[in-house]
């Protein structure tokens, strides 16, 4: 009798542990490419994370956003067909702890993004706008918009970014820093110019079957970073990285 | 004698005159322009009394008029002048949601129905499906959500089901929340020059011609975000039969000109002459039938395709067809001209065609039977298509050694999309499962070196290639044939 009591009281905690699933759309996020939905997808994960987190679905379709920001036990799940497009639009990338990027993590944890779906940096409309504010001097010319990373991990820990490809960015597809545990597996990063992974004074930042179809540098390692870890990733010349 | 005669052909006259259909303009039932006030009851009860008088014509002039779902009755005829927009209501419950195939103008069982002028449909079909969508979420309406949008009761632009002499003339159709327009099993409809926006929402199909007889789609501009022209079939025990295409432009994020998907019944004596395809994701050209489906007859004429994702994709799948194998036999497609593009040929167009199917380099087009159901008797003659090329085989790979071949899968019950087999092992035409298949006078350009070879033959019993030419590729053997037999032309 105990046995069973403790195997039901086991099932139940199984089902607490299951993440509650949220799709896109409850929170009004529009798939048509032209609507920003950062303000939606930022409530969305905030919504997640008061409710002990979950995992917000993306659908197929085009979702144009700027930055936002991960919480802790809140996932994302882009399934095949579904693009999260980077805005085209400087001041949609606010500044989080000195950065600029689009999804951005400070002292989270426990956050998967999967799927087979895209992001896409959006580099050479970014790159123009910013071109075309610095020449009528809109905008302050130490401002680095090279430096507009597509994923920012700082002090994070526990994070899997699996299966996305990731295109078109300007600064680096994932900048990792003072983070723990982040594994970057199955990946498809077709991004010229860019840098692949940034790591700096990090432990434990695993890369597999990671493909750069065209990227400026795949790895750039900092100081203080312990068990970079590099599996059957390969460059687009089929080199080993 | 001479005033006898005269005075008989005035009689005669006057008697055409009242066998001419009478003329109505909207006003005389109150029906307002002003784009505010709801005119769906206004509308329906000038349809009803016009049917009621014997038939005649409604006539809109300038102005925004906008209704929910109105329904056409036999011998009444819509002329919308230039200027006039029947404006579809944004609110879902102005619609015959309770029907399987809610549309803004609906028809069913009925003879002898017009929709003319220069005027505009205009859905509003992405505020429509918002607010479906709220009502959904607001639990009022249920609703399985596919892809976390709505799958039922998102209303058509027009649907029509067992009408007779349907004519559409001039107008423009835009912005549907569904499948643009539909003519399910009717009969002698003529759609000519008509207009065709439709980026909307998903599933813009620009027109679905399911299970049709004698059916004219001529001289028209079609640009929707799913299948362009599509040609369908629901029913087992109808199909598509006598229909010509001709004339008409086609721009889709799906496919230009498709058959299919769901094919049923299938496809007889279709004839596809002088048609354009540009800036479209998938196909210029697909020919599926998954369900069972028989097509048979079939001719594509001066076809061209510029900024296309694909040029051709002919196919027999097993999807839903409840044992009965479907199948494809004499199909000739002639005087083509392709252009296949490198970067996404839909960017930026509204609900872009989804990225999928990778790691996949640049598709060839294809044509794949099953096993036991090869595709018979084809010939492409006069054609010329440009690849780009560019291959990576570090990215995605597919030899062409028995094993390799043997580890394409089937997939003979998935949707069938030419980029289904993720890569293929051919950069111009792979093969698979067929018999009788005949190039004559074909081209194939390849603007950047690719590591396959230009085609592709597996399971081919008899084909037969005469002044097949290739340029751009080099170094490496462009004709792969396994298990293929050569036959002469």
């Amino acid at each position: 009798m105990k046995k069973y009591l403790f195997l039901i009281v086991l099932w139940a905690s199984c089902f607490k542990l299951f993440a509650q699933d949220y799709n896109a759309s409850l929170f009004g996020c529009k798939s048509d490419g032209v609507t920003n939905n950062m303000g939606s997808i930022q409530y969305a994960i905030d919504y997640i994370a008061k409710k002990g987190g979950g995992k917000l679905h993306f659908y197929v379709g085009r979702y144009l956003t700027g930055t936002f920001s991960l919480k802790s036990n809140v996932s994302i799940e882009l399934h095949e067909g579904a693009v999260l497009v980077g805005s085209s639009n400087i001041f949609d990338y606010s500044l989080q702890d000195g950065k600029r990027a689009l999804i951005v993590a400070v002292g989270q944890s426990n956050i998967q993004i999967g799927g087979k779906g895209v992001i896409d940096g959006q580099q050479s409309l970014l790159r123009s706008q910013v071109a075309a504010l610095r020449q009528k001097g809109n905008i302050d010319l130490s401002e680095k918009a090279e430096d507009i990373s597509l994923i920012y991990l700082k002090a994070s820990r526990n994070i899997q970014i699996n299966g996305i490809m990731e295109l078109n960015l300007l600064g680096a597809a994932h900048f990792i820093d003072q983070c723990a545990d982040v594994t970057l597996s199955a990946l498809d990063i077709n991004s010229p110019g860019s840098i692949g992974l940034y790591v700096s004074n990090s432990k434990t930042v695993r890369l597999s079957n990671v493909f750069f179809q065209a990227i400026g540098k795949a790895l750039v390692e900092s100081e203080g970073s312990q068990q970079v870890v590099k599996e059957n990733s390969r460059l687009a010349n089929g080199k080993t990285l | 004698m001479k005033i006898k005669l005269i005075l008989v052909m005035i009689f005669l006259y006057g008697g055409i005159l009242t066998l001419q259909a009478k003329e109505y303009n909207a006003s005389l039932f109150g029906i307002k322009s002003n784009g505010t006030t709801l005119n769906t009851t206004s509308i329906q009860r000038a349809i009803d009394f016009i049917h009621e008088q014997g038939g005649g014509t409604l006539r809109f002039y300038v102005g925004r008029y906008l209704t929910g779902t109105v329904v056409l009755k036999e011998n009444v005829h819509i002329q919308l002048e230039e200027g006039a927009i029947l404006v579809g209501s944004t609110n879902i419950y102005d619609y015959n949601i309770d029907v399987p195939n809610c549309a803004l103008i609906y028809a069913k069982d009925a003879k002898n129905i017009t929709i003319k002028g220069k005027g505009v449909i205009d859905g509003q079909g992405r505020e429509v499906a918002y607010n479906l969508l709220a009502q959904i979420q607001s639990g009022v309406l249920k609703d399985p959500l596919d892809y976390d949008r709505p799958r039922n009761r998102r209303p058509k632009a027009i649907y029509m089901r067992s009408c007779e002499n349907v004519r559409i003339h001039g107008v423009t159709i835009k912005n549907s929340a569904d499948w643009v327009q539909v003519y399910d099993q009717c009969v002698n409809t003529v759609v000519d020059s008509i207009t065709v926006d439709s980026k909307a929402f998903w599933n813009n199909d620009g027109i679905d011609i399911v299970d049709c007889r004698n059916f004219k789609l001529l001289n028209s501009f079609i640009d929707a975000s799913d299948d362009a022209i599509c040609l369908k079939s629901h029913d087992a025990t109808k199909s598509c039969e006598d229909v010509e295409i001709r004339n008409c432009t086609a721009r889709s994020s799906a496919n230009g000109i498709k058959f299919g998907t769901v094919s049923a019944g299938g496809y007889k004596r279709i004839r596809i002459i002088n048609n354009k395809v540009y800036d479209t994701f998938r196909s210029a050209l697909t020919i599926a039938t998954p369900d069972g489906g028989i097509v048979e007859d079939i001719l594509v004429d001066s076809l061209t395709a510029f900024n296309t994702g694909n040029p051709f994709y002919l196919r027999i799948g097993a999807r839903w067809n409840k044992g009965r194998i479907g199948s494809m036999n004499n199909v000739v497609i002639q005087n083509v001209k392709v252009e296949v593009a490198k970067e996404k040929p839909d960017r930026g167009y509204s609900y872009e065609g989804p990225i999928e199917d990778n790691p996949r380099n640049p598709s060839p087009s294809s044509i794949v039977g099953l096993k036991n159901a090869p595709i018979r008797n084809v010939t492409f003659r006069n054609i010329e298509i440009s690849y780009p090329g560019g291959s990576n085989q570090h990215y995605a790979y597919r030899g062409t050694s028995r094993t390799d071949l043997d580890s394409i899968p089937e997939m003979e019950a998935s949707y069938p999309e030419f980029s289904q087999f993720k890569e293929l092992p051919a950069w111009g035409f792979y093969i698979r499962h067929a018999e009788n298949i005949h190039f004559e006078g074909v081209v194939l350009k390849l603007r950047e070196q690719d590591y396959r070879p230009m085609l592709v033959l597996d399971d081919v019993n008899g084909y037969s290639l005469l002044r097949v030419k290739q340029t751009g590729a080099k170094g490496k053997k462009e004709l792969v044939a396994q298990g293929s037999k050569k036959i002469k032309p």
